[in-house]
């Protein structure tokens, strides 16, 4: 008897000990940070598909500030590594500054946790021009974030049409422009032919745009009581992958894990609908000399009816503060900069999409796309792809489940909607 | 065991029979194995255009080149190696160490801290994870290779299969050697751990195979690149959008290799161990 | 009971001795993030460094109504049902094979380790090749031998389980067979031949001397893939991400989930706390049972 009890007593007081060294050495990771030669070091974290331009911006930055350095980590983001890795150092992790926030909902997240310097004031003070940023940022704030300032988005996100010119010159056909879904839908039908080794497809939608991009065009999100629309844009996605065979099949691009852009790059696809980043990849793939295809851009189609240039998007990539930070002055300098006009055109010059919106920015992009379809970009309006309210990201998994069953063919559009319906409720109550 | 060719024809043919059965059998289990390699011969571009193509008409060797600049893979792979062999005899030492003293030694409450330590075998490690996480970083071990490797040099497994084994060895042995003057220490060393070749290679393989392709601990507790491990470098060559398919598989191989040399000195040993011990029965 | 303990007291150091080492690394690195995990259950932590409030067992309550989890729950006991004992019987058929075979030892044990020790994430593309319902060889040859309508496999939430299972078997049959293959070989030969002169065949040979010696490896091994059934994380994650729908999505999936996604840290323990209860009792009673068929 005795025996037990201490051995309980021993592992109580480990966990005591523990808990006591876990209390005085918590607050380690924010210290230690001044490097040798007086300057401050931030360390600032990234996933890896934007080490590319992000490299470019904290070398700008160092180079204009003598006393400040900035350190980039880059971490892969396949799986929410990104997230866990973030969430780590925020629990006491690595020293961390300043980190990327890959969407809306993580903003959400991590403003509601307490894991973001409140920057209201800051951006008061430094007397920044937010509605640079477009009316997106000011929902997502508004709604999200209680008109409360957390981060400064430095990238938005917009869908488009992109095209294999070749493949539209050899069939002797016109280049796309602005279209409507029926158009498209037709228009892909007509480019595709052959079979096997010689297949080509009039189009490509890949398997992981999940939001239902003409329902959104036409207001409706999956948020709302009535989802008729987005039954039609599932009856939409069947027609191009089974009923019109124009796009490669839900099915087969998931079991063959078909990689989106180097099915593009192939050149055996002659139209396809995915984000803006998709121009910085082909022109680094171009460069490297990994593809040779020649392509040019679209406005992205529109529902029937509609004339307006339309498109789903919105500021989509945040930068902020981590609370621990014994650097906030310098970090909020360091956010200032990416965000701002000098950042952000660094960043459009890798034909990234930048958020804040000038004429240097603009240019700075057009300059570096050479296309003349991505003026579209500035001129269509947007709606954006995630609402900004809390579980998005689980109601967007739960209406992910119920339309991969669809497009598998194992249940038709209405059985899918009301299932969603079903589902989302539990997600809301939760 | 060695008779089964001195048999009449109808086993003879039998044999044959199991032979051809098994060999197809292992191309079906190499298969995925196949079609890396054939994968890392190959453009990304002509694996897209031409999937089902699985030999190469011009091989492309660039992915073997490009795949020692494109990450710092000498480095990452240095660190795999220096990990996983540290680890692997650490736990190997530890685990037949405490082993021992449950088959054959006194122990303060044997089976309540045998059942203890089984439950790290039922406890999905995710579900420790983040507590595990504060308890190594208040410690202060967080970012260094010595927080990683203390995380796992406890092994449930470990110790129930060399205490199954330990259990199986007749007591008399023990006794016998404690009359001739050996303490338990020399027991072990002397007598415990030679016997147990077999077992020990086993567990040698099975934890170093472990090590070798961890993923998400290192993940979570390496952090400078200097420290980073090879399976955190492969994962890089796939992104949120997209996959490097040539890079990542002839990464995959060149890491394949050293654990395919692991198997083959373990079971060497294996198989003397077997040899020895079938003789003194 | 006390004296005599005392009596005894120097006996107890070796052993003692032995164990430290492991006691100390697993109570610092296991025991005291398990307690503290199951605490957790009875929170609503939510990750990060957010102070958590104490909600009773509301956790668990709420578990038992939970659909998603309850679906997991089902999926995880199919996968169980079905991955035990395939793979009990392919390891054993194996390393029994093995054992009789003089030819290609040494390939064919590499051949049959080898999925084990192969990356997860080129597994995943490559079965994906191997299971695609329009292209792929394994549809192709059934359809060869005259199924018509054979399956989507992960293409379809009826076999995507299977499919997982199937892969799951091909990638550990070749753990544990090394595992049977040590047990087998450990067999004293002295066995075998009384079995020969008492004029037993081959068939008998397994059942009275390979079978019974065999027996408290095949335990282990049963344990051991009983549990592993519980903990399959890899293969889903890759393979499915838990789809088609929620067909294949399993308790330690879900669990992931919950605590990594969701941030809901407090409720994703307390399904990990009933996940290890689950365990800590199917291993209780096969403890039990261990008496009734294995021999020592």
């Amino acid at each position: 008897m005795n025996r037990k009890k201490g051995l309980a007593t021993i592992s109580l007081s480990v966990a005591l000990i523990l808990a006591l060294v876990g209390c005085s050495s918590g607050n380690n990771s924010g210290g230690g940070n001044q490097a040798s030669g007086g300057k401050t070091v931030l360390e600032y974290y990234t996933w890896t598909d934007e080490e590319d331009y992000m490299k470019k911006v904290v070398d700008a930055f160092n180079a204009q500030n003598s006393d400040i350095e900035v350190h980039m980590n880059t971490i892969s983001n396949d799986a929410d590594e990104y997230n866990t890795k973030i969430m780590n150092n925020l629990s006491g992790g690595s020293k961390m500054d300043v980190y990327s926030i890959n969407g809306t909902s993580s903003l959400g997240l991590y403003s509601s946790k307490g894991q973001l310097v409140e920057l209201t004031d800051r951006i008061k003070e430094a007397n920044l021009d937010v509605s640079a940023y477009g009316p997106s940022f000011q929902d997502i704030t508004s709604v999200l974030t209680e008109g409360k300032y957390y981060a400064l988005p430095y990238r938005t996100s917009q869908y488009a049409l992109f095209y294999n010119k070749k493949l539209f010159d050899e069939a002797g056909v016109e280049y796309p422009t602005q279209m409507t879904w029926n158009e498209y839908a037709e228009l892909a039908k007509s480019l595709t032919k052959g079979e096997g080794a010689d297949k080509q497809w009039g189009g490509y939608y890949a398997d992981w745009i999940t939001a239902p991009l003409g329902a959104l065009q036409e207001g409706t999100t999956v948020l709302d009581d009535s989802l008729d629309p987005i039954a039609n844009w599932l009856d939409y996605l069947n027609r191009l992958y089974y009923e019109d065979g124009s796009h490669m099949s839900y099915k087969q691009m998931k079991a063959e894990s078909i990689d989106w852009i180097k099915q593009f790059e192939s050149g055996n696809v002659a139209m396809m609908i995915n984000g803006e980043w998709t121009i910085n990849m082909l022109k680094a793939d171009i460069a490297a000399g990994k593809t040779d295809m020649e392509f040019d851009m679209a406005p992205m189609p529109l529902p029937e009816g509609m004339n307006d240039p339309i498109t789903v998007g919105g500021v989509s990539t945040f930068i902020g503060i981590n609370p621990q930070s014994k650097n906030a002055d310098a970090a909020f300098q360091f956010v200032q900069f990416v965000a701002g006009e000098q950042g952000e055109s660094i960043i459009a010059e890798s034909s990234v999409l930048p958020a804040y919106s000038s004429d240097k920015t603009k240019e700075s992009f057009l300059n570096a796309t050479g296309l003349q379809g991505s003026g579209f970009f500035f001129e269509a309006n947007t709606v954006v792809e995630n609402q900004p309210v809390a579980n998005i990201d689980e109601v967007n998994r739960v209406f992910n489940e119920q339309r991969d069953l669809y497009l598998f063919q194992e249940q038709d559009s209405a059985t899918a909607i009301q299932n969603f319906i079903k589902n989302r409720q539990s997600v809301l109550n939760k | 065991m060695q008779d089964a060719i001195a048999k009449p024809k109808s086993s003879k043919l039998l044999y044959w029979l199991l032979l051809v059965v098994l060999v197809i059998f292992s191309l079906a289990t190499l298969f995925p194995f196949l079609w890396m390699i054939s994968a890392s011969l190959r453009t990304d571009v002509d694996l897209f255009k031409n999937p089902m193509n699985w030999i190469p008409q011009t091989l492309y060797l660039n992915n073997y080149k490009e795949v020692w600049t494109a990450i710092p893979f000498a480095q990452y792979f240095l660190n795999t190696v220096k990990l996983s062999v540290i680890i692997t005899v650490l736990q190997v030492v530890i685990c037949s160490m405490s082993a021992y003293a449950f088959a054959k030694l006194k122990v303060p409450f044997k089976n309540t801290i045998f059942i203890l330590f089984m439950t790290n075998l039922m406890m999905p490690w995710h579900s420790i994870m983040v507590p595990q996480f504060s308890v190594v970083s208040s410690l202060g071990l967080y970012n260094s290779h010595t927080g990683y490797i203390l995380i796992q040099l406890f092994s449930g497994f470990g110790i129930f299969l060399m205490r199954q084994f330990f259990m199986s060895l007749p007591n008399e042995l023990n006794e016998a050697a404690r009359v001739d003057g050996y303490n338990e220490w020399k027991i072990f060393w002397k007598i415990m751990m030679p016997l147990s070749a077999a077992s020990l290679s086993t567990l040698t393989i099975f934890t170093f195979t472990f090590m070798w392709n961890d993923y998400l601990a290192p993940l979570i507790y390496l952090n400078d690149d200097v420290l980073k491990t090879l399976q955190l470098g492969l994962k890089g060559f796939q992104t949120e959008h997209t996959m490097d398919y040539g890079l990542l598989m002839a990464g995959t191989v060149i890491a394949t290799i050293p654990m395919v040399v692991v198997f083959l000195i373990g079971e060497r040993f294996f198989m003397q161990s077997v040899a020895t011990t079938g003789m003194k029965n | 009971m006390t004296s005599k303990r005392l009596a005894n007291y120097k006996s107890y150091i070796p052993g003692t001795l032995f164990i430290l080492p492991a006691f100390v690394l697993f109570a610092v690195f296991i025991f005291v993030p398990l307690i503290y995990g199951f605490v957790m259950s009875f929170t609503d932590y939510g990750g990060f460094n957010v102070t958590p409030n104490f909600i009773g067992i509301d956790n668990y309550v709420n578990l038992f109504q939970d659909d998603y989890f309850l679906v997991s729950l089902k999926n995880n006991l199919i996968y169980t049902v079905l991955f035990v004992p395939l793979t009990m019987i392919l390891a054993l058929f194996a390393a029994l094979a093995l054992n009789n075979v003089l030819h290609l030892r040494k390939y064919l044990r590499m051949a049959f380790y080898f999925p084990y020790i192969t990356s997860m994430v080129s597994i995943a593309i490559a079965w994906g090749l191997l299971f695609n319902p329009v292209s792929g060889p394994i549809n192709y040859i059934l359809k060869a031998i005259g199924i018509a309508n054979p399956p989507e496999w992960l293409m379809s939430s009826h076999w995507a389980l299977f499919a997982i299972i199937l892969v799951a078997v091909w990638k550990s049959f070749g753990y544990y067979m090394i595992i049977l293959l040590a047990g087998i070989q450990g067999i004293p030969e002295h066995l075998y031949e009384a079995a020969k002169l008492d004029g037993a065949n081959k068939f008998k040979q397994f059942l009275y001397v390979t079978l019974p010696s065999l027996s408290p490896t095949l335990f282990m091994v049963l344990i051991l893939t009983i549990i592993n059934s519980f903990q399959v994380f890899d293969l889903v994650s890759v393979m499915t991400d838990g789809g088609p729908g929620r067909s294949t999505n399993v308790l330690v999936f879900r669990i992931y989930q919950e605590a990594f996604i969701n941030y809901r840290m407090g409720y994703a323990a307390a399904m990990s706390t009933v996940l290890f209860l689950i365990i800590m009792v199917i291993s209780l009673i096969q403890f039990r049972l261990e008496k009734k068929w294995v021999t020592y």
